[in-house]
């Protein structure tokens, strides 16, 4: 039969099949002769395939891709492998949405000015040249310390921070990272002596026997696909997998053992874990020896140390008294044969222990019963985590993972997670937190000699620093206080707001006061690539490319470099039609040119990227024909496996301190206390148990999470394709369990009211029994709280309108715009709590 | 009766083609069914089905009086034999019209023949039609030119043959028709071999039905029923409560089986007890089982001609509701079981609500126009054709 | 002869989607020089479709072995019901083993939609003015499923379906099981792989291979 239909059907297409190579190619549709023609050209233009090798922006990861282009098609998108490496890159699904993502309707279209009040929405567009002259006129008008930078890493943001500090000169520049990861920047400057984000650390979960996730999603948020990559390859090994989560999720699906536990309770279970490991003595006593502070003596009744002095060899770095069971004598650690991890007694007639006795006095009370108390998780349960880490260990480690900025207690959560995997020596180890190897590329700036004069005048923590209401902070991260600062006029008032690439109204805590800050500057510049829920507020609107439509200015190195990664970022299509959008590094140009004629020649070389590649790659000592043949290039074949990072570490004592020196200096006013500064680990409530002691039934703790098609507040999650794939999964909207779900008489798919101390949104309730009866969940930044539409008075006469979320979806969350803006720990310099909020919800009327 | 009767034609002539006509403008399915991965098959096919049956079974009872010589009291059913003859043949053409319409792309029709695919038993349904209108047409002229009163009250051997083979080609047909639903594993309510005879014990108990009312509507008409008033409605008591039993045992043998099947028990859970419950016991039992049993007997004891139209009327109904359960809620039930309705799109099916299937407004208007093409085609060849006892060819050359 | 066939490992699977969006450009969307166009909800009409887990009172999808989630696509049986079930040949099976849709042959009648029992069928009934992105790309109106990319069966990079050419994380492996020494013949040697449904008996020719747990 199959012949027979065969033949008929070779038959019928014989016209169709025009050659007889194509003649198992032929048209399964020919309805009418027309369109067989039209498919018969289609295939012939397939022989003008370009391919582009660049690096795909969406996420910020920089994950190589080679990019085939017909003419205005897209006709594939593979990743860029490195034969025999491939285990340390990937790219996920995110950059196969460029052929529709970079069509979505709220693109900026051209350079914008206001004509409206502010936040009404109205602009009118503008040539690039009124643009350009508009911008330099304000950046003269105002001092540099009056104005205040917003800047993500996207793109080009690298250089822009970078020409508005030393060239422009002011010291106020910042990005959203306070609520994002400072929190685990914090945890490791407690451990590891400086602050220390995601990409400086590896989870080498290919080597990794056991693996335990809390706090940290590889597989559902993926803004880190290299992990991802070696996510799978330790999964396919055979990898355990432990996970503790407010949901469950594909990573719970792939576990070995979960459990849903109310959102902000890990912390509990850390510092359980870390009892049942002094308790049980399962730590690696040779590698706490070997690479940490734990045999450090420490006064029993100051909590200071008993002695340091320099190291004889680590420059700079302190060596410390030890009680040496070798011969039972207090020596430096440097001397002794047999430094003691647990020991108590006496130093110059004081009592003295050492830091890992110090440590289980303080993890005692936090028993396995004790976590149960607060989790639901059975102690038994909790048991078998710790010893089972401490079993596989080295090859065993808890994700230090990614975003911090959820809980209010989230900087001590990420100490007690390092301070485990310290433990049981899973750092540096094999199999455990390896270090990346990271490669410093070259500024354009300094490649073509462009320097400026530096910041003039102080960035505005330091007040906040002085005035003490901020303890420590992450100097690159600081939007929470540059709100502060704008809203309260305080040190001063501050005059200019550029925001490059960030959406600092949805991506800050309390969006409503963000949004006054920015009323209360002079003038506002949104430079980026879509219409958010800030460019309504801005005074000018300055479209700039997506990154697949330019040479980017510099090499990068992806975010989570392990390897020493390098790679270009090459064009790939140009812009739609209609889209007068520039890339960034032409606005750095043509804003230099006009502030500092005198240097107008090296601006103009800035316009020409691939020749600062090849300086770059000289530099690097890469050949550039190779990098640009291959898109990408390694400079290390594997990532650093060695506890110290292969020399010592940045803290005091260059070595991991279970309890930070530099603490024990700066914060001992807070030992005993339940702070997020206690130089000792310790149980700290999240912010909605502090602040409430049940919930009552309309009372929900409102939760966002990544997604692996959205990516943070950028363009992607307009798309179709996203909107399709949060529709499709039933993740449009929020998730509430089913059970509490049906008290407030709330249907799947009904509309609710999500009420918070800081504002409301309305959202679409998907029922579920997968999450935690607490929770209110859903993707990050898929609501624009209220409904955003834009007025737009085209160059060309007539006017358009812009709506947020055109292609529909939008009924998602942002939980910054149900938290009042004080949510925030702002000791941690205003580093965000941005789950850690308690709302009410109630179904919409119709 | 002719101005009357042909100005009812007329009319309802205009309804039906103005019916299918908008119907078809609209489009199958119509737009408002975005997508139909969920339930790719609409209330046309049950609607198919109903007339498929009601055609079979009628030329089953026929074909079984003539072969087995039953000729009714005072042979009445000899003088009704071309009226049935020609229910049994026309009531075909509403069946064709839905299945046709039914179709997305009905101008590669021809590929039904060119392609015929033997495995396929919607590609056998179409020949076992053919062979069906063909036997049933033969018949028909066979009878209309048999012009002697007195003659077409014996069977003859031809005609005895011709019956066979009506006969066989309408089981070939109702039993390849319900392995066209049967031979899917992929719905669970339908899989089997049992539906065979369901599907023929539905046919005969729709069949007589409506072949019953014809005539008696007919005779009515014609002002000849008084006089036969009592053998029609004990004819349609016995048939009836003779058939009835024999499906509804089907039925409960079925549900039995199902028990022991997860799949299709899913079916018959929401059947019985779920949100289609009281269509379920409404319609199927009260009306298609309690109602038809109590009139029958009422009509068998009281000879009552107005029971008998209650009960016949009653089965057509339950009939309809029984295919479009089996047909439409059988699809549904294939969604919630094995967890289909994430293959199909969980959060497709939960924003456009397909899980509750709604006919499209040009569902709708095609099956009405179906059902009134049905009376229309009748009244026609009463019009037309000499397929009164009594009455002699006039027109056509072929009957002469 | 050649019997193509599909593996998707779920140890190495992250669903992130590359393999769904690449299959829907590559089959469904229209791409023009000022937009794309492409159906509304357009992952119900992606060839291969992600199957979430956990699934509301843990239904087990097609007796799926795991809770792990997975996609669902053509599972281009050996004895697929479709195209028994199809009147005129239209859905039909290649010498490759692929079952394919001859569009000039179809008249719509959705029998197959129906008889698979893995749902994979769609039909697209919008309307889209521009030709399919390839010869078989998705027509409105016609049955519509994957191809295993039937259309690169003769492209000089070799037989590679989209959703395993996007798929960075080497989850999809793609090849001929009557060939020994290709990876899929491999890996359904070593009795790793399951199959939706085995006891239908159509013989899917696509594979899983569940999470080691």
């Amino acid at each position: 039969m199959t012949k027979y239909s065969r033949r008929e059907f070779l038959k019928l297409s014989a016209a169709a099949a025009s050659a007889a190579a194509l003649a198992e190619l032929v048209p399964l549709y020919k309805k009418k002769p027309k369109k067989i023609l039209r498919l018969e050209q289609l295939r012939k233009t397939s022989s003008n395939i370009t391919v582009k090798k660049t690096m795909c922006y969406i996420c910020g990861q920089k994950c190589p891709l080679k990019v085939y282009v017909d003419g205005y098609r897209i006709v594939k998108i593979v990743h860029n492998t490195i034969p025999g490496y491939d285990d340390y890159f990937a790219t996920c699904g995110r950059p196969q949405t460029l052929f529709e993502m970079r069509f979505v309707p709220e693109r900026i279209r051209k350079p914008l000015i206001r004509v409206g009040k502010r936040g009404e929405g109205k602009f009118r567009e503008i040539t690039w040249e009124e643009a350009l002259a508009l911008l330099v006129k304000k950046l003269k008008e105002y001092r540099p310390d009056e104005i205040i930078v917003f800047a993500h890493k996207g793109t080009e943001a690298g250089l822009f921070k970078e020409f508005m500090k030393s060239i422009v000169g002011t010291p106020n520049v910042t990005e959203h990272c306070d609520t994002c990861h400072t929190g685990l920047d914090i945890s490791s400057w407690f451990v590891f002596g400086k602050l220390m984000g995601p990409g400086a650390f590896r989870p080498d979960y290919e080597h990794a026997k056991l693996v335990v996730f809390m706090g940290r999603n590889p597989v559902e948020g993926i803004v880190a696909t290299p992990w991802t990559k070696s996510f799978s390859v330790g999964k396919e090994d055979g990898l355990e997998i432990i996970v503790f989560d407010v949901r469950e999720t594909r990573l719970t699906s792939l576990a070995h053992r979960y459990y849903i536990i109310p959102p902000g309770t890990d912390l509990a279970i850390g510092l359980a874990i870390i009892h049942v490991i002094l308790r049980d003595k399962l730590y690696n006593s040779e590698y706490l020896v070997k690479y940490t502070n734990a045999p450090m003596l420490i006064y029993t009744d100051t909590i200071e140390p008993v002695g340091l002095r320099d190291h004889p060899s680590w420059k700079g770095k302190k060596d410390y008294l030890v009680y040496d069971e070798g011969t039972g004598k207090i020596t430096w650690k440097t001397t002794a044969t047999e430094p003691a991890l647990m020991w108590e007694g006496e130093y110059n007639g004081r009592p003295v222990k050492t830091v890992l006795s110090l440590l289980w006095d303080q993890v005692k009370q936090y028993t396995p019963q004790w976590a149960e108390g607060i989790t639901g998780v059975p102690a038994s349960e909790i048991e078998y985590v710790a010893k089972r880490l401490a079993n596989q260990a080295p090859r065993a480690f808890i994700d230090t993972g990614y975003k911090a900025a959820r809980y209010y207690n989230e900087a001590m959560f990420f100490r007690v997670k390092h301070i485990i995997n310290a433990l049981i020596g899973a750092i540096g180890a094999k199999g455990g937190i390896a270090w990346p190897y990271k490669p410093k590329i070259p500024s354009p700036f300094k490649i073509l000699g462009i320097k400026g004069h530096g910041p003039q005048g102080e960035p505005l923590y330091k007040y906040w620093l002085d005035q003490g209401v901020v303890k420590l902070v992450q100097p690159k991260c600081f939007s929470h206080l540059a709100l502060k600062s704008l809203l309260e006029g305080k040190p001063k008032k501050y005059k200019m707001v550029i925001i490059f690439n960030e959406n600092v109204v949805a991506h800050s805590q309390g969006s409503s006061k963000a949004i006054e800050a920015l009323k209360n500057a002079e003038f506002v510049v949104v430079i980026d690539v879509a219409h958010n829920e800030t460019t309504p507020w801005a005074d000018l609107v300055l479209p700039i490319t997506m990154p697949f439509e330019q040479d980017s200015i510099t090499l990068y190195t992806p975010s989570k470099v392990d390897i020493g990664e390098i790679g270009i970022l090459e064009k790939v299509i140009d812009p739609p039609p209609g889209i007068d959008a520039k890339p960034g590094w032409w606005i750095i140009a043509e804003i230099g040119k006009r502030i500092d004629p005198a240097n107008a020649s090296k601006y103009e070389a800035l316009e020409d990227p691939r020749s600062i590649w090849i300086k770059q790659a000289q530099l690097l000592g890469i050949n550039p024909k190779e990098l640009l043949d291959k898109g990408i290039v390694i400079l290390r074949s594997k990532p650093i496996y060695h506890p110290l990072k292969g020399k010592y570490l940045p803290s005091v004592t260059g070595e991991i301190e279970l309890i930070s020196v530099k603490a024990l200096q700066e914060f001992k006013d807070y030992i005993g206390k339940s702070s997020l500064m206690n130089p000792l680990p310790v149980w700290i409530p999240p912010r909605w148990m502090m602040t409430k002691q049940k919930l009552s039934a309309n009372e929900f703790i409102a939760v966002d999470t990544m997604d692996q098609m959205t990516a943070a507040n950028m363009w992607i999650r307009f798309s179709r394709l996203v909107v399709s794939s949060l529709n499709w999964r039933k993740f449009d909207g929020v998730l509430i369990h089913k059970d509490r779900a049906r008290k407030l008489g709330i249907k799947d798919g009904d509309l609710v009211r999500i009420q918070g101390p800081g504002g409301e949104i309305i959202a679409k309730a998907r029922l579920t029994s997968t999450v935690h009866p607490l929770v209110i969940l859903g993707a990050h930044a898929t609501n624009p709280g209220r409904r955003i539409k834009l007025t737009i008075e085209s160059i060309n006469g007539g006017t358009y309108e812009v709506k947020l979320f055109s292609w529909g979806g939008g009924y998602g969350t942002n939980t910054n715009m149900l938290a009042s803006f004080d949510t925030v720990s702002l000791e941690e310099g205003g580093r965000a709590n941005q789950c850690d909020v308690v709302v009410s919800v109630e179904k919409l009327k119709t | 009766m002719s101005i009357r009767a042909f100005i009812a034609f007329i009319v309802l002539l205009v309804v039906s083609l103005a019916l299918l006509g908008y119907g078809i403008k609209l489009g199958l399915p119509a737009k408002e069914s975005l997508d139909i991965s969920a339930m790719p098959w609409g209330i046309l096919v049950p609607g198919y089905v109903f007339f498929a049956s009601i055609a079979v079974g009628a030329s089953i009872i026929d074909s079984i009086f003539t072969i087995y010589g039953y000729k009714g009291s005072s042979n009445t059913l000899r003088e009704d034999i071309k009226y049935s003859t020609y229910f049994s043949l026309i009531s075909l053409v509403p069946a064709w019209t839905l299945i046709l319409l039914d179709l997305i792309n009905p101008e590669h029709g021809i590929w039904l023949i060119r392609g015929f695919h033997d495995v396929s038993r919607i590609a056998w349904n179409l020949v076992l039609y053919t062979l069906l209108a063909i036997t049933l047409l033969v018949e028909l002229v066979y009878l209309i030119r048999r012009t002697d009163i007195d003659t077409i009250k014996n069977i003859k051997k031809a005609e005895l043959a011709i019956a066979i083979a009506v006969l066989v080609s309408a089981i070939a047909l109702d039993s390849n028709l319900s392995q066209a639903f049967g031979s899917l594993v992929s719905v669970p309510a339908w899989y089997g071999s049992h539906l065979v005879a369901f599907f023929l014990a539905s046919a005969v108990l729709l069949g007589a039905a409506g072949q019953w009312l014809f005539i008696t509507i007919v005779r009515g008409f014609k002002g000849t029923l008084r006089e036969r008033k009592d053998y029609y409605s004990s004819l349609a008591g016995k048939m009836y409560l003779t058939i009835l039993p024999i499906f509804w045992l089907f039925m409960f043998w079925d549900i039995v089986a199902a028990w022991y099947h997860k799949p299709t028990w899913n079916y018959y859970k929401e059947l019985l007890w779920g949100a289609h419950a009281p269509i379920f016991w409404g319609i199927e039992v009260v009306i298609g089982l309690i109602v038809p049993v109590i009139a029958s007997i009422v009509a068998l004891e009281k000879r009552s001609i107005t029971a008998a139209i209650v009960a016949s009327i009653a089965l057509l109904i339950a009939g309809f509701t029984s295919k479009y359960d089996l047909l439409i809620l059988g699809q549904l039930a294939r969604l919630h079981s094995e967890g289909f309705m994430t293959l199909i799109g969980s959060g497709f099916l939960a924003a456009h609500n397909v899980m509750h299937y709604h006919p499209a407004t040009s569902e709708v208007l095609i099956l009405a126009g179906a059902f009134i093409e049905w009376p229309m085609l009748l009244l026609a060849g009463i019009l037309a054709l000499p397929l009164g006892a009594d009455e002699k060819p006039r027109h056509l050359y072929i009957f002469k | 002869m050649a019997r193509m066939a599909m593996v998707i490992d779920l140890n190495k699977c992250v669903g992130c989607y590359a393999c769904t969006i690449a299959c829907i450009r590559e089959n469904i969307a229209r791409q023009k020089k000022n937009g794309v166009e492409m159906p509304d909800h357009i992952f119900q009409y992606a060839r291969t479709r992600p199957i979430d887990f956990p699934l509301e009172g843990s239904v087990r999808v097609l007796g799926f072995p795991s809770n792990t989630p997975f996609f669902i696509q053509c599972q281009q049986c050996e004895n697929p019901p479709c195209v028994a079930a199809c009147p005129t040949g239209a859905s039909f099976k290649t010498k490759d083993g692929v079952v394919l849709v001859d569009r000039n042959k179809c008249i719509g009648c959705r029998a197959c939609m129906i008889a698979c029992p893995y749902g994979v069928r769609t039909m697209y009934l919008g309307r889209l003015s521009s030709p399919p992105p390839n010869p078989y790309g998705l027509v409105p109106r016609y049955p519509d499923k994957c191809t295993f990319c039937y259309h690169r069966k003769n492209s000089p990079e070799g037989w590679v379906p989209a959703c395993v050419e996007a798929c960075a994380f080497g989850a999809r492996i793609f090849g001929d099981l009557d060939d020994p020494n290709s990876e899929v013949s491999r890996i359904i040697r070593n009795g790793n792989a399951v199959r939706l449904r085995e006891d239908l008996g159509t013989k899917p020719k696509f594979f899983y291979i569940l999470p080691n747990k």
